[in-house]
């Protein structure tokens, strides 16, 4: 198990290595300059330019930038934000608890609502509520989260008044001895939400298709022949057996759902890393955008890990080698 | 399983009442507040008044920092502010200014002419790198002090704790009013001197507000400077909320979540239908228009070519239909409202044969050899869509149009190109607001050739008949001398040369709640409203203690 988990954490550095470059080299290439928009616009004084280029290094060449970049992370340093003046790292921790709590919300309601379609679907196979939940499901899955999140917006804020339109409420509780503030809850309903349909959807959709394949098991046919109830059967011996590929796409959406948050973000003004990110390509911010998609490639690989593990436990015939 | 169900069935009735009401106030601990919730694009990037350059920060610079002086908002004269009055030596060049006294910066302590040294100084130090220095560089000793070449600025004295001595270098009539800028804010040595930039964490100034908390991701909250030397202003508290989504803000404004709005999305004239009582508009000063790339082909050296465009175009459809009236047909240069301003200019009106003629002229008959031009606009759909209006009227004479949408810094770095060379973009949209109520405002930055780049003069204009009547202008003190010579000036620009495509004057629009009182549209700019003036009419019930 250590083996394993070592030889995992020391593979994760060339794929990091892999995805700073790509993500540097497309910064590199992109138009526009930093320097521009740090001197103010159109109104720049090319003295404060010319001051701010060497300040940061714009003036070098690529490959010079390119390695002290690499030099700087090889350290743990993110650098400082070229429009804030404030090291990378604070911003990126600042933004990431948001987004955090974002995606694990969506992925709790995407998991219970999901699975429980996805069972209803199982057990009405080919009848007409099968049919209406696929799709609804094939609805969700077409829809982009931008439309969705709008959808929801327009409807239970603004025309029922239900609940806040935007951002992450001002009296959220803090964490004792942190700086994470909680959202208020009613804040987090409705982009949690849109972010859940959107995962919804794929959940429902793997738990039916994985639920009637564990249903045809002779196991399961046996049970039934023992005279045990349908609902005991579905979930007491078929889900577990059947959560194998659930918890994979649940593993695959919540990384999606860390990275994809940034739509959902924008609408609702949800002060994650996602917004942080689009706001730094807006703003050319290069070292916020090269600590904010790094921070998000290392959560996916967290992620994925601990799906491996999950794997493991929950069906012991697999074995971490 | 029958207390597993009951379980479940209070989870479900209870969970959504918690979700919504967990945060609301309870009616025993309510109170009323003077509250406004106003909403920004985003995090304003600078709050140091010295280096910030945009219009965020200048909105909660102006909330948190006052200077010597500043503008009354409806009719723009210099009024006191920190100085509480000023005299004039007799050849006009030195001011004397007298402090107000008791002033207190947000820490307690008292604002002292050392301060007026210091931020000014501050403003004009060459390590410090100030985007807005050209404001007090007509003070005397300003160049040296730039260069190097003496460690004080020799024009700037504290003639004691609640004097300051300013002397000019030359003549300069709106000095006054570049002193109203939130550049010339005073700040305290003690939080602005910090290496480890103490104002980031907690700006501290002397205005009507102070900085009480600020989330860079979501918001921020001014609330009321007590001791402010002006009065404790109405509100008691200002939330700002970062909502960078313009059609997500509209929402909230409705639903009721925000006060003030000052960018709207959609048809301007069905929200002004809908929110009658919400929506206000005033004058502004600022003009929207076409700029030419002067210091390349095709529109070097070519103004039958200039003027063909400029006659090809017909504004008064392009404000009325592509802005909704929200936008006035522009003749000139200079705005309704500034000194100056010369309703009489005759510009271009919309002639199509005239600008065939003049295709002709430029050697392009029928737009024969010419090769398709981008017109390069940042992406914003009114700005897209008023693109498109110019290509296809463009097009309509001859001339082939590709509209170019890029983001902002792309688009910024295709206009300003690198000090050495002029910028990628020929053809491309521009703005200008005017920071100072003054026709130097516009002519000055816009058309001196010693302004050419990204200081004003994009386009890379240059005669030498207007940068000499411009200077003779800005040496004089009587705006009725100045005007004849600002006339002149804009004349040659606009019909001799036509410098750029000339398009349209800005107004101001905002969407303001009926029950905030006290609202007054600045010239200069939404973020001009004087926030220390405005009140919420029966104030807010709020959950604070």
């Amino acid at each position: 198990m250590s083996g394993f988990l070592l030889r995992r954490i020391l593979g994760v550095v060339p794929v990091l290595w892999a995805v700073v470059t790509v993500i540097w080299m497309i910064l590199f290439i992109l138009p526009g300059d930093p320097a521009a928009i740090l001197a103010g616009g159109f109104r720049a004084d090319p003295q404060v330019l010319a001051r701010i280029r060497a300040e940061w290094g714009l003036d070098d060449p690529a490959p010079r930038q390119y390695l002290h970049y690499i030099g700087r992370l090889a350290h743990g340093d993110l650098g400082s934000s070229y429009l804030q003046g404030r090291p990378v790292s604070r911003i990126v921790a600042e933004a990431l608890p948001a987004t955090v709590i974002l995606a694990f919300s969506a992925l709790l309601i995407a998991a219970a609502a999901g699975v429980g379609m996805g069972l209803v679907s199982a057990a009405k196979a080919k009848r007409w509520p099968d049919d209406l939940l696929s799709f609804f499901s094939l609805v969700l899955i077409s829809l982009p989260v931008f439309w969705i999140g709008m959808m929801l917006m327009l409807t239970f804020a603004s025309r029922l008044g239900w609940l806040p339109a935007l951002g992450y409420g001002l009296d959220g509780w803090i964490i004792p001895g942190t700086q994470i503030r909680l959202p208020e809850a009613r804040h987090l309903v409705l982009p949690a939400l849109t972010l859940a349909l959107f995962s919804l959807g794929n959940v429902q959709r793997v738990t039916r298709a994985s639920l009637l394949d564990v249903l045809q098991q002779p196991y399961i046919l046996s049970s039934f022949a023992r005279g045990a109830g349908p609902l005991r059967v579905h979930l007491r011996s078929a889900l577990r057996n059947a959560l194998v590929p659930i918890v994979t796409v649940l593993g695959i959406d919540l990384a999606a759902l860390l990275g994809g948050a940034v739509a959902t973000e924008f609408v609702f003004a949800w002060p994650g890393l996602g917004k942080t990110i689009v706001r730094g390509i807006a703003d050319r911010d290069l070292p916020v955008v090269e600590g904010g998609v790094l921070c998000l490639c290392a959560a996916f690989i967290l992620v994925n890990l601990l799906v491996d593990l999950c794997y493991a436990w929950l069906d012991p015939r697999i074995r971490l080698q | 399983m029958l207390l597993r169900r009951a379980l479940v069935l209070v989870a479900l009735v209870v969970l959504p009442g918690w979700l919504c009401r967990c945060q609301a106030p309870q009616a025993d601990k309510l109170r009323v507040e003077q509250v406004l919730r106003m909403r920004m694009r985003e995090n304003p990037p600078d709050i140091d008044p010295a280096s910030s350059a945009d219009s965020l920060s200048d909105r909660i610079n102006l909330a948190v920092h006052d200077g010597l002086v500043d503008f009354d908002p409806a009719s723009l004269e210099v009024v006191p502010a920190v100085a509480q009055s000023w005299d004039y030596s007799s050849d006009g060049q030195e001011i004397t200014f007298h402090l107000r006294p008791g002033v207190r910066f947000h820490n307690g302590r008292v604002l002292t002419s050392a301060d007026v040294v210091y931020s000014f100084t501050r403003l004009l130090d060459p390590k410090v790198g100030a985007k807005r220095k050209e404001i007090l560089e007509a003070i005397r000793g300003a160049e040296a002090f730039g260069t190097g070449k003496a460690a004080s600025v020799e024009g700037i004295q504290a003639a004691d704790a609640q004097t300051v001595r300013i002397a000019l270098a030359r003549p300069l009539p709106h000095f006054l009013q570049l002193l109203a800028t939130p550049a010339a804010s005073i700040v305290p040595k003690e939080i602005y001197d910090d290496p480890a930039k103490g104002y980031l964490a907690q700006p501290v100034g002397c205005g009507p507000f102070r900085v009480s908390r600020w989330e860079r991701s979501s918001g921020m909250e001014l609330a009321a400077f007590a001791d402010y030397y002006g009065g404790r202003p109405k509100l008691d508290r200002i939330q700002v909320r970062f909502i960078e989504n313009p059609a997500g803000a509209m929402e909230e404004y409705r639903r009721g979540g925000l006060d003030y709005m000052d960018e709207m999305v959609g048809s301007e004239s069905a929200i002004a239908k809908e929110l009658p009582q919400d929506y206000r508009k005033g004058p502004m000063l600022g003009s929207f228009y076409f700029g030419f790339n002067l210091a390349r082909p095709p529109f070097k050296g070519n103004v039958s070519l200039r003027k063909a465009l400029n006659y090809a175009v017909d504004r008064k459809s392009l404000c009325e239909q592509t802005f909704e009236g929200t936008l006035t047909p522009a003749h000139g240069i200079l705005v309704p409202g500034t000194p100056g301003y010369n309703p009489d200019l005759k510009g271009y009106e919309y002639d199509p044969a005239r600008a065939r003629e003049l295709l002709a002229q430029a050697g392009y008959p029928g737009g024969k050899g010419f090769k398709p031009i981008d017109l390069w606009v940042n992406n914003n759909q009114k700005l897209l869509e008023a693109a498109q209006k110019v290509q296809a009227d463009l097009q309509a004479v001859g001339i082939p149009v590709r509209v170019k949408a890029v983001d902002f810094a792309t688009f910024l770095q295709a206009l300003q190109g690198t000090p050495e060379t002029p910028g990628e973009a020929l053809f491309y949209r521009y703005g200008w607001n005017a920071d100072y109520p003054d026709p130097d405002a516009f002519l000055y930055w816009l058309l001196h050739s010693r302004n050419i780049g990204p200081a004003g003069n994009i386009g890379r204009y240059s005669n030498p008949k207007v940068d000499q009547l411009l200077d003779q202008a800005r040496g004089l003190v009587r705006m009725e001398e100045r005007i004849p010579l600002y006339r002149e000036a804009e004349r040659i620009a606009v019909e001799d040369d036509a410098a750029w495509l000339f398009l349209a004057d800005y107004t101001q629009r905002v969407l303001i709640k009926p029950y905030v009182k006290g609202v007054v549209l600045c010239p200069l700019g939404s973020m001009r409203i004087p926030l220390d003036r405005l009140w919420i009419e029966g104030g807010r019930p709020t959950a604070k203690p």
